[in-house]
């Protein structure tokens, strides 16, 4: 093997003392991917950031740390500055913020440019197109003078990668560069940072926590838990025969499994000719208003008890707007039955007082709960409203009942969300959604947030709790390996029309709209 | 009571700001002692013992016939005549200093406005009244009188605020509108036309000023209100069927009070700032009363009496300082921007729970 890019060696890195990497070693060589894998909170990012000394000044990083022979140990500041952004290059998970909205495309690329080659000018303009071309943005010369705003996610992730190799650097670090990405979206910018990579002959970090992304495209593989390192290898080495049992777990932790069957089908909830639409601002005071936006195109559905329904799209696609109609958060038309009560003629006090019947599960676990209520306030606060005539007693027998149902353990009530991973917050959410006994539970995206372990618990939870109680999931979700696991039936989205819907396995296995084809093929299904 | 670990962060990051954890223990104990402004600074004893029988001159009037006087009025303590009378038939504990805000010295020996000396440690002012009394009670006075404005402040400010914020679109335009037109009224010249018709009194004053102090705070309760509506753990009360008013209370204020607490300081030195401006104009507290402003008009007024001036100043600078540095504290310790900032990966918690 050639000689490593970049070497590290014991590397260990600790906050105020709390240690968060302990001991780890890898090495990156030119032309080859290697893959930093774990769930949240295994340190990844931390060991990547921490060898390019971006920590902030409370961490502590020690360990032998050698980039093309330089001993990183012993730089100083200004030389940091000449190989960040110059031998090494950035992208971030996060497309939408690590742009500054006030500058336009072109001159945040020349930024750097002009930092590190001293180019600028018509040249740094003409450089930074080609390098526009390069990432396969199309209309590169438009795009140059276009804002961060106007460009869609991938196309805001591909100016990342444009201003990453701007510099032609030796080494690639890219921190979750496809997590916030729909799943075709993220095909392609892998496959671009592959092609880049052979081109230039850089070396690449990758750090994920998706092992299908790994599968597909890394050499090596890396992976880390709580700090230290499991295991490492060549990609086949590690999913054919993993040696640690972290490893085992991790990637036996598809979600698995089939929704169970059901018999006799009587729709509880029905929507017929459902739709939403969003006023737009008029353009002046005395134009007329533009026709309105369809978040979502007229459509009808219907769950049965003990049934789920997967809505399936990714983001834009109208399925949260969908839920929010469904839980009567914001207006729509058509009418919502649930039972034998028309939802939609109801309002105010009236829905209020029906709102126990259908509740919903977020998909955020650490904004769905309110940091300054314990536990078993905000488990018991609907109880409380919806059912005055509980004693005390009683509220707390069915809290306890309740947390124990879910999976947790009663001491829990006392506490506050902050202390929780976000697999525990999702647990209580559930259990507030359910102590009102509902018939309908709405789940937008309630394990995208969740690490894949934590997803397959919470899977194997949901489809408990609903055999138990015969509860209609809606369940909303872009991640086709979760859904098929979850639903009976899926609906597919796309622009806030219907493009497919039918049952699971006949969409899954035998998709018919071109949409729905790509989809699944990202999803890599195993 | 539990204390959260967010409010214990921001107690140990207030505790952390020396000047700030310093300037609230000495206006803390300022205050407490000008709560007790009676037993420092009072021209009766707060207790006695006439011919073996007890009095309390601090709670109640006695006539001057009690201790032998001729009149049935009110006794005086200070007249020579009955002290003398007190010391022959038994004893009296006197306050620190024998004066109340508005007790004329009639035994001066020189005219007023006197110099400080060691009867009256601050001087007298050109009414003959002792200069500290009067600082005491004034501080109590101004005090108080922002204390009760604030309050009052925030419970409106937060009413509409919360309001505006909580419902958006249409309420939250037209309060919009009508804050800003009510904030464009010249609040001082308002106050100055109603102390022609009425004698202002500290009711008087306090309504006038409680009805635009809130304004300063309705924008930031409404940025809140507003931020927070749309948060998770607010829509999912709204989906659990809770009533509006409940949401706000329960879900939506706690964490709007964060933005809203810093403001607080910076209302209550307003308050004491137009409060002794109004004074100093005479169109304050009527006569008499005890107040800074007042002082430092006399300070104005008696160039070749330093000692006025002076301590008006002294004492509305340390006043509004300790307040100001208390204030800040209070920002940063709320500020979460304040803390070092660490990457999410390195504090994300693990799957057992802990804490």
């Amino acid at each position: 093997m050639a000689e490593a890019l970049l070497s590290v060696k014991q590397l260990s890195v600790d906050f105020d003392g709390t240690p968060v990497v302990d001991g780890l070693n890898f090495d990156v060589s030119a032309g080859e991917t290697l893959a930093l894998v774990g769930e949240s909170g295994s340190g990844k990012s931390v060991s990547a950031l921490g060898v390019m000394n971006l920590l902030p000044e409370n961490a502590r990083v020690s360990g032998e740390r050698f980039l093309l022979g330089t001993n990183l140990e012993a730089l100083k500041r200004p030389q940091w500055n000449a190989i960040r952004g110059h031998q090494v290059g950035f992208i971030f998970q996060e497309p939408m913020t690590s742009l500054n909205p006030l500058h336009r495309i072109g001159k945040q690329i020349g930024e750097t440019l002009k930092l590190h080659q001293g180019l600028s000018g018509r040249d740094a303009r003409k450089y930074t197109k080609t390098l526009l071309e390069q990432v396969k943005l199309p209309r590169a010369e438009e795009l140059l003078d276009v804002w961060p705003h106007q460009l869609s996610g991938g196309q805001r992730q591909r100016v990342m990668i444009a201003m990453a190799i701007a510099n032609q650097p030796k080494l690639l670090i890219a921190d979750e560069p496809t997590t916030a990405l729909d799943v075709t979206v993220q095909q392609e910018i892998l496959a671009l940072l592959r092609e880049l990579r052979d081109r230039h002959g850089m070396g690449m970090l990758f750090i994920t926590h998706d092992l299908n992304l790994v599968r597909a495209h890394a050499d090596r593989v890396c992976v880390l838990y709580q700090g230290r390192e499991q295991e490492s290898g060549t990609v086949e080495q590690v999913f054919k025969a993993p040696t640690s049992d972290y490893t085992k777990a991790l990637i036996a932790a598809e979600p698995e499994g089939r929704p169970a069957p059901l018999g006799r089908v009587t729709p509880r909830l029905t929507a017929k000719q459902l739709s939403v639409n969003f006023a737009r601002p008029k353009a002046g005071l005395f134009r007329r208003a533009p026709p309105p936006f369809e978040a979502v195109k007229p459509m009808d559905l219907y769950v049965a008890p003990g049934e789920t329904l997967g809505i399936v799209g990714e983001s834009g696609s109208g399925k949260t707007t969908l839920a929010s109609a469904i839980m009567r958060m914001v207006e729509s038309r058509g009418e919502i039955t649930l039972g034998d009560d028309t939802l939609n003629a109801l309002s105010g006090k009236a829905l209020r007082k029906e709102r126990y019947r259908f509740q919903m599960v977020f998909q955020d676990p650490y904004g769905a709960l309110s940091p300054r209520m314990p536990v078993f306030d905000i488990i018991s606060e609907g109880l409380r409203f919806h059912f005055p005539a509980l004693s005390n007693s009683e509220v707390i027998e069915r809290v306890h009942r309740t947390l124990t149902e879910v999976g947790l353990p009663e001491s829990v009530a006392a506490r506050y969300p902050h202390e929780f991973s976000g697999g525990q917050r999702q647990r209580i959410a559930i259990a507030r959604a359910i102590i009102l006994e509902p018939e309908l539970l709405v789940l937008d995206e309630p394990t995208s947030a969740l690490d894949r372990t934590v997803q397959k618990q919470m899977v194997t939870l949901l489809r408990d709790l609903q055999s138990k109680r015969q509860l209609s999931y809606l369940f909303i979700s872009h991640d086709l390996a979760v859904v098929r696991a979850m639903a009976h039936r899926i609906m597919v989205l796309k622009e806030g029309e219907v493009l497919e819907a039918g049952t699971c396995e006949e969409v899954l296995n035998a998709p018919q709209h071109d949409y729905t084809k790509r989809l699944v093929s990202a999803a890599q299904l195993v | 009571m539990t204390v959260s670990p967010i409010t214990r962060r921001r107690l140990a990051a207030f505790r952390a700001n020396r000047r700030a954890y310093v300037s609230l223990w000495l206006f803390s104990v300022l205050f407490v002692l000008t709560l007790f402004a009676e037993l420092i600074a009072n021209d009766k004893p707060i207790v006695m013992q006439y011919d073996g029988s007890w009095y309390v001159p601090l709670l109640i009037d006695y006539p001057e016939t009690e201790f032998d006087g001729f009149l049935p009025t009110r006794t005086d303590y200070l007249d020579p005549f009955i002290q003398e009378q007190i010391r022959d038939h038994g004893w009296a504990l006197w306050p620190l200093i024998p004066f109340s805000y508005q007790t004329l010295d009639m035994h001066m020996t020189r005219p007023s406005p006197a110099p400080p000396d060691s009867r009256h440690w601050l001087g007298t002012d050109d009414q003959g009244r002792d200069v500290l009394a009067r600082v005491i009670y004034g501080f109590r006075l101004s005090v108080a009188f922002a204390l009760v404005l604030t309050a009052g402040s925030l419970v409106m400010g937060v009413l509409f605020g919360g309001i505006q914020g909580y419902f958006g679109g249409k309420i939250d335009l037209i309060g919009q509108r009508v804050t800003e037109i009510w904030s464009g009224l010249p609040v001082l010249f308002l106050l100055i036309i109603l102390a022609s018709f009425v004698q202002p009194g500290f009711w008087w004053l306090l309504g006038i000023m409680l009805l635009f102090s809130w304004l300063g705070l309705v924008d930031i309760v409404r940025a809140e209100f507003l931020r927070a509506r749309n948060l998770e753990y607010v829509r999912a009360a709204k989906a659990m069927g809770l009533p509006s008013r409940l949401i706000m209370w329960r879900h939506v204020l706690p964490n709007a009070m964060v933005a809203t607490l810093t403001f607080i300081p910076f209302i209550f030195t307003g308050a004491i700032g137009t409060l002794t401006a109004l004074d100093f104009l005479g169109f304050g507290l009527p006569p008499g009363a005890p107040s800074l402003g007042e002082l430092a008009a006399q300070g104005k007024n008696n160039l070749h009496a330093p000692w006025l001036g002076i301590t008006a100043f002294m004492t509305l600078a340390i006043m509004l300082s300790l307040l100001v540095f208390i204030g800040e504290g209070l920002r940063d310790a709320f500020d979460p921007r304040h803390v070092k900032q660490r990457p999410a990966q390195a504090i994300a918690p693990q799957e057992t729970p802990h804490g």
